[in-house]
């Protein structure tokens, strides 16, 4: 019965002298151990072979003091991506956005007798043509302005007139009061400021929250993207692959056929 | 001269990064090279290869030297990829080379080597690779240990908690199936 046990052994040039010389004379004798070896040298050939492919880190162990543990594994990344963490990316990215979305939305902050008015978008307002074309005048010497259209004739001028004393007397009773409801709300500007500011941060909050959203759907078309380039990628070298093992295997047929060809000439 | 790994890992004790950082350079590639063996992913190796590092360098202090620092390292990575293997539930992957770049085989090759021997190499390297991925775990790791990294015996058998007469069976069974599977794939070795 052989001992497979030894067979390894002296594959490996692990016997000490007296059982390798054993060993060697039972090689003598036996065939199937004989053959088995050589099988066995020739299979370590070829594992020789076999090679990792060479990697590309350079990761070392660095001190973080302000971090809870006290190292960390660092790996060698290109210096752009070094600072270039996913919270810097996304602070950058929230204040482009929301710089340009406060440039596109124009956001205006208006007090009128209404009280304080924020609102965003696209103004309508379009520009003056020259016939649009207003010029500014006093009225009353109350220092009140009011527009007028350039080149209205004098009849025009003097309806309006008769307007607005009509107008000042019906309302001088009610304007007295208006002005004191105006002064009563001016003399509240630090609510209205609250309120300014509160509709600004829910804006802000709603920004960043679409934000968000928007890099998270951002990244997940990134990362569709990149499992379908790498299924590609996959594919062609499959296919390159399977097209020089034929092509190899082609070379050798020829290769026997030249030199089983030469032996016979 | 250069310090033996025995002083390497005293003076990192003491706390001298400097001094683990060098046992890094000195051990990353032969760990790289374990763990892409063992469970046969580049970007998965690397990481294992990371861990293991991270891993002794916290349990460094608990390192009493009873065993060879290689060894140590040896046995964190190979309970790392076991971790891997049973997390993907899976074999290891034979990873197909990136094609075969006959420029590139030409600069590797020996003066004596034509370009067919080339590409008959790289040809047994895919199926060695595909031969090792088949192997049962402790077949392969056994074979991974002796060949390519040059373990004694008893070395592997204390790495893996088993008789020595058992880490040779494993090499024998091993070897064995190896053979019968690249002489079915590799029959052009013989032309």
């Amino acid at each position: 019965m052989c001992n497979k046990d030894d067979l390894v052994s002296y594959l490996y040039d692990d016997l000490d002298a007296p059982a390798r010389g054993a060993f060697e004379r039972h090689l003598h004798a036996c065939t199937e151990c004989r053959d088995e070896l050589q099988a066995m040298r020739g299979v370590r050939a070829d594992l020789l072979t076999w090679s990792p492919p060479e990697p590309d880190f350079a990761f070392r162990i660095v001190n973080e003091p302000r971090a809870a543990q006290a190292s960390v594994l660092r790996p060698n990344v290109p210096s752009w991506r070094a600072w270039f963490t996913p919270a810097a990316g996304f602070a950058a990215a929230a204040v482009l956005v929301l710089a340009a979305a406060a440039g596109l939305a124009r956001v205006e902050v208006r007090k009128d007798t209404d009280g304080f008015t924020v609102r965003t978008g696209v103004s309508s307002v379009s520009a003056p043509t020259s016939a649009d074309a207003l010029a500014r005048v006093s009225y009353g010497g109350q220092g009140r302005d009011v527009n007028l259209p350039v080149g209205a004739d004098a009849a025009a001028w003097a309806s309006i007139e008769r307007r607005i004393a009509a107008l000042e007397a019906t309302t001088r009773d009610n304007g007295l009061r208006n002005t004191s409801t105006l002064s009563a709300r001016g003399s509240n500007n630090d609510e209205v400021l609250k309120v300014v500011r509160e509709l600004l941060a829910q804006s802000e909050t709603r920004q960043k929250g679409e934000l968000a959203l928007r890099i998270r759907d951002v990244i997940r078309d990134l990362d569709l993207k990149r499992a379908a380039d790498l299924n590609g990628v996959r594919q062609t070298v499959g296919r390159i692959d399977a097209s020089v093992t034929e092509e190899a295997a082609a070379h050798r047929e020829l290769m026997n056929y030249l030199l089983k060809d030469s032996k016979q000439k | 001269m250069s310090s033996t790994d025995e002083e390497l890992v005293a003076r990192s004790q003491g706390g001298d990064m400097d001094s683990f950082n060098q046992l890094v350079m000195r051990w990353e590639r032969p760990i790289y090279a374990l763990a892409y063996r063992t469970i046969g992913r580049e970007e998965d190796a690397r990481d294992v290869c990371q861990e293991t590092f991270l891993r002794a360098f916290r349990a460094l202090k608990g390192f009493k030297g009873q065993a060879k620092f290689s060894s140590w390292l040896y046995r964190i990575a190979l309970n790392l990829c076991r971790d891997w293997i049973r997390r993907e539930r899976r074999q290891p992957i034979a990873q197909a080379p990136e094609g075969i770049d006959l420029v590139e085989l030409a600069s590797e090759a020996t003066p004596t080597e034509t370009i067919e021997d080339l590409v008959a190499r790289q040809e047994i390297s895919q199926a060695v690779a595909r031969a090792m991925a088949m192997l049962p775990e402790d077949q392969r790791t056994a074979i991974i240990l002796k060949e390519y990294h040059g373990l004694t015996f008893q070395e592997i058998a204390d790495m893996l908690d088993c008789p020595l007469s058992t880490v040779k069976t494993r090499l024998y069974q091993g070897l064995s199936v190896l053979r019968r599977q690249l002489d079915r794939n590799g029959g052009y070795k013989h032309v």
